[in-house]
């Protein structure tokens, strides 16, 4: 309705002195393409006598401030713009005989951004990661990092809700956001494309390896970067176009493998573990990557001890030793029988890897025993009483909880940087995705960029005041 | 007259000299034609050893302290009862070939980086996958991934997706690498959200274990049938080998098999005293018994482990048989070109007793057997060829 309205108008205000001889034909404007924040408008006209172009132009809803452009004899106009940027453009050929009718009436909103999907659940569970994700960015944001570029690419802060009735579970959710919906847009009348079919949207940010997981499903033509901020698993390490923030779970397993035999040779004896894995959805990748690099630690050290005392004879070196794993689905059922199997096992600790609501569940069941927990988000008055000791990625250190805030600052550093290399034509997927594969970025939490080595973890224990830093080396 | 005598003397060390650096040539080239099998003296093994030379033509004594066999082409069988000698014995620059039997032996050609890369090992029933980073090692029973695979697919089409089942395994070199690769198997419905039966718990178990002290045998079966008495699993798969399942499931030893419907047992439990519902593997034999002889070799021939460790150290003797009359020339003894010559051998089925055998299909191909049983303690046999775990 609006470009009948805009044609309507320009025919009015520019052809009213067309003459009845032999003006040209309209030409055909092709779709404006653009190269980073470059706009490219090309027309075509079969017209052989035409003396010159102008390009018309007037902003994008509203057909306020219209403007003409004269261009000689040239079929293309090029004009850097600014992200936000939105127009109609249209083209009119004129001779000595008269004006064309305008041309056929394009028009763009130039957004460029980078969005962050965030699986936000009303449940609680892995909230508390995803929104100190959401917290470190928008501080990153206030805090200026991203001036520079504000008149670039802008930041879509996304959260993905779950329990919405009809509407699949998260992850579902987050890929038909993402991907869109193929069934749906074909019995509507609407195109249901996802924010991977927009060409706006140059890098991707969201958190954990079962959000990077569902984001990762499918083979797609001309991938953006993809920054997991609170994601370990080794799994993800395989797709080429996805960064991970923290320290790989590898690295996890040895930290956490070698707190238990540094805990043994401390005390001189045997350290017997008991591991619990969470099998709930949103984490169990995680979870058994996790599990499964912890069990390679464990198996590498059971072997050991055998083969050192089959040559020394010495069969009683102390060492951490796993004496039982429990799966855990988060019911009371199961936690009671958690709780009685820690009686049967006796284990002088137990290793929780899963969602922090879980662990606390567990916690509060058995505040009598020694708990241990990877990664995650912690608040110390929960366990300010118990013998807790967790882990906590570089640069998150804190007295009272440790959370992933300071990767999500990080991501705004590091796309700050990345696109701070980049000139406005730049501004394109595959060279953000290039520049992000060739830069590292010191941050708060570390060196950041597609590295191995991505940071460290360090141990943090419950003491009377807050959390504390385990210091390894008065143990050794 | 001294000087003529220290003359004389020296013209005799050097003589002695020139000998010694002459012949050394000689002597690098004819020491490395010893093919020795390190394994235990027990009595499964000393199947292993009569299948191995019966399979190099020769007539096993059993009666006898034997510890050599002289081949015609110049090679030399060599036992070795010690096994923690296994390093020493990989790097004898006598040896060109070592034959081991399991796991927590043979993957000692992959931890120790010292080892040498060039010396062949035939591996008879090692499993652990740990093995399949070791270049010079030919692996003839089918891997733990391959098993694994077997027995997780079996699992899954028993249970369903609603079922519950718990691990026990023993934590050494060959049971604790099952369990890796069972989880790895797991893992797979995980990541791609497959129906899957639940996976409730696991438990080590460290009774049976050698060179540990008591206080490392934290998990006993007292504990580990309380343990699993509270998980009420529909199933129990056991990783580990005889002595421990049958303290977990013979009521006489204090087991009990009715904690669970179900019960899983791996190729190292070879004897079980069976009971409804128990599903066995095994590495794959032949039926027949014809190729064990009746008379007395130091071993029951009737014993399931018995028979296995005889038809894959027959099958290491043919195999090696075979790679001494593919190498040419044969008084060189070279060991890297004797490997190479081993790598491109193939033991063919007609002239195996438990499937062709070569370093290009050690992984990808497994043969077994599951022996499933009834309540009176009868089993029925079923032959299963399965592939590649991640092919």
């Amino acid at each position: 309705m609006k470009k009948i309205i805009l044609t309507k108008y320009l025919l009015m205000v520019l052809c009213t002195t067309s003459v009845s001889a032999l003006p040209p034909e309209a030409p055909h404007l092709q779709e404006i393409q653009f190269e980073g924040l470059l706009g490219t408008a090309k027309w075509d006209s079969n017209f052989s006598q035409v003396d010159g172009y102008r390009l018309i132009y007037a902003n994008y809803p509203s057909l306020t401030n219209i403007n003409v452009i004269e261009l000689g004899t040239a079929t293309n106009y090029q004009q850097l713009l600014q992200n936000g940027d939105a127009l109609y453009v249209a083209v009119q050929a004129y001779n000595v005989d008269g004006n064309s009718e305008i041309s056929n009436i394009e028009h763009f909103k130039l957004d460029r951004k980078i969005v962050v999907l965030l699986p936000i659940t009303n449940a609680g569970g892995t909230s508390g990661l995803d929104l100190s994700i959401k917290t470190g960015i928008e501080e990153a944001l206030a805090d200026g990092l991203w001036t520079d570029n504000a008149n670039r690419v802008r930041w879509e802060i996304i959260d993905v809700v779950s329990g919405i009735e009809n509407f699949g579970s998260q992850t579902e959710q987050l890929k038909t956001l993402y991907y869109g919906d193929e069934l749906l847009s074909k019995i509507s009348t609407k195109d249901i494309r996802g924010y991977v079919n927009d060409p706006n949207v140059l890098a991707v940010v969201t958190s954990s390896t079962a959000a990077s997981l569902a984001l990762t499903s499918e083979q797609i033509d001309n991938e953006p970067l993809i920054i997991a901020g609170t994601a370990t698993s080794s799994v993800l390490e395989l797709n080429k176009n996805l960064m991970m923030m923290p320290a790989s779970n590898k690295l996890q397993a040895d930290k956490i493998h070698q707190k238990l035999s540094n805990d043994s040779r401390t005390k001189k004896r045997l350290l017997k573990y008991m591991i619990v894995v969470d099998i709930d959805l949103k984490t169990i990748v995680y979870s058994f990557d996790l599990y499964l690099s912890l069990l390679q630690k464990a198996f590498h050290e059971e072997i050991s001890i055998q083969q050192q005392a089959s040559i020394t004879s010495d069969t009683s070196k102390p060492f951490a030793q796993l004496v039982g794993t429990l799966l855990f689905d988060g019911t009371e059922k199961q936690a009671e029988l958690i709780s009685n199997t820690i009686d049967v096992l006796e284990p002088d600790v137990v290793f929780h890897i899963g969602l922090a609501k879980l662990f606390k569940m567990l916690y509060d069941k058995r505040p009598d025993i020694a708990w241990f927990g990877p990664e995650n988000v912690y608040n110390y008055k929960d366990y300010q009483d118990g013998d807790v000791t967790i882990l906590v990625l570089e640069g998150e250190e804190d007295i009272n909880e440790v959370s992933y805030k300071n990767h999500g600052y990080d991501i705004v550093g590091f796309l700050a940087k990345v696109l701070g290399k980049l000139s406005d034509l730049e501004l394109n997927r595959k060279r953000i995705l290039d520049m992000a594969s060739e830069i590292t970025y010191e941050g708060r939490t570390g060196t950041k960029g597609f590295l191995e080595d991505r940071g460290q973890y360090i141990i943090l224990k419950t003491t009377a005041t807050g959390w504390k830093k385990v210091n390894y080396e008065e143990n050794e | 007259m001294i000087k003529k005598k220290v003359s004389s003397a020296m013209g005799i060390i050097c003589f002695g000299i020139m000998l010694v650096y002459g012949l050394f040539p000689i002597i690098t080239m004819a020491v490395a034609n010893k093919i020795v099998i390190v394994t235990a003296d027990s009595e499964h093994l000393q199947a292993l050893k009569h299948g191995f030379v019966t399979a190099m033509g020769l007539q096993f004594n059993a009666t006898t302290t034997t510890k050599s066999y002289s081949l015609d082409s110049g090679y030399i069988i060599e036992f070795e009862s010690d096994t923690s000698k296994i390093d020493s014995t990989l790097k004898r620059t006598d040896v060109i070939a070592v034959v081991c039997s399991i796991s927590t032996v043979c993957i000692h050609a992959s931890l120790d980086k010292n080892a040498p890369n060039d010396v062949l090992v035939v591996a008879t029933l090692a499993t652990s996958s740990e093995l399949k980073q070791v270049s010079n090692l030919l692996r003839l029973a089918p891997n733990n991934e391959l098993q694994a695979k077997l027995i997780y697919d079996e699992l899954s089409q028993d249970l369903g997706s609603e079922q519950r089942f718990a691990i026990v395994y023993e934590p050494d070199a060959y049971a604790m690498d099952f369990y890796n690769m069972f989880l790895s198997q797991y893992f797979i419905d995980v990541v791609f959200e497959y129906p899957k039966p639940i996976f409730a718990a696991s438990i080590p178990f460290h009774s049976f274990l050698f060179n540990v002290s008591e206080e490392h045998k934290s998990i006993n079966a007292d504990i580990a049938l309380k343990t699993l008495r509270q998980l009420q699993v529909d199933a129990v798969l056991y990783f580990g080998y005889n002595d421990g399942f049958a303290t977990l499931t013979d009521p006489e030893l204090g087991g009990d098999p009715t904690i669970a419907k179900r019960w899983y047992a791996i190729d190292g439990v070879t004897m079980p005293k069976g009971f409804a519902n128990l599903k066995v593997y095994n590495l794959y034999i032949p039926n027949s018994q014809e190729d064990i002889s009746q008379n007395y070799y130091g071993y029951d021939t009737g014993k399931f482990l018995n028979k296995v460790n005889y038809y894959y150290g027959y099958d290491a003797g043919k195999f090696l048989d075979k790679v001494i009359a593919n190498y040419q020339p044969q008084n060189t003894n070279n060991r890297e070109e004797f490997l190479q010559v081993a790598r491109e051998t193939v033991l063919a089925e007609k002239d195996s007793l438990t499937g062709e055998k070569s370093f290009a299909m050690a992984d990808s191909i497994g043969r077994f057997i599951t022996k499933t049983f009834d309540d009176q303690g009868n089993f029925e046999i079923n032959d299963v060829t399965v592939r590649g775990a991640f092919e």
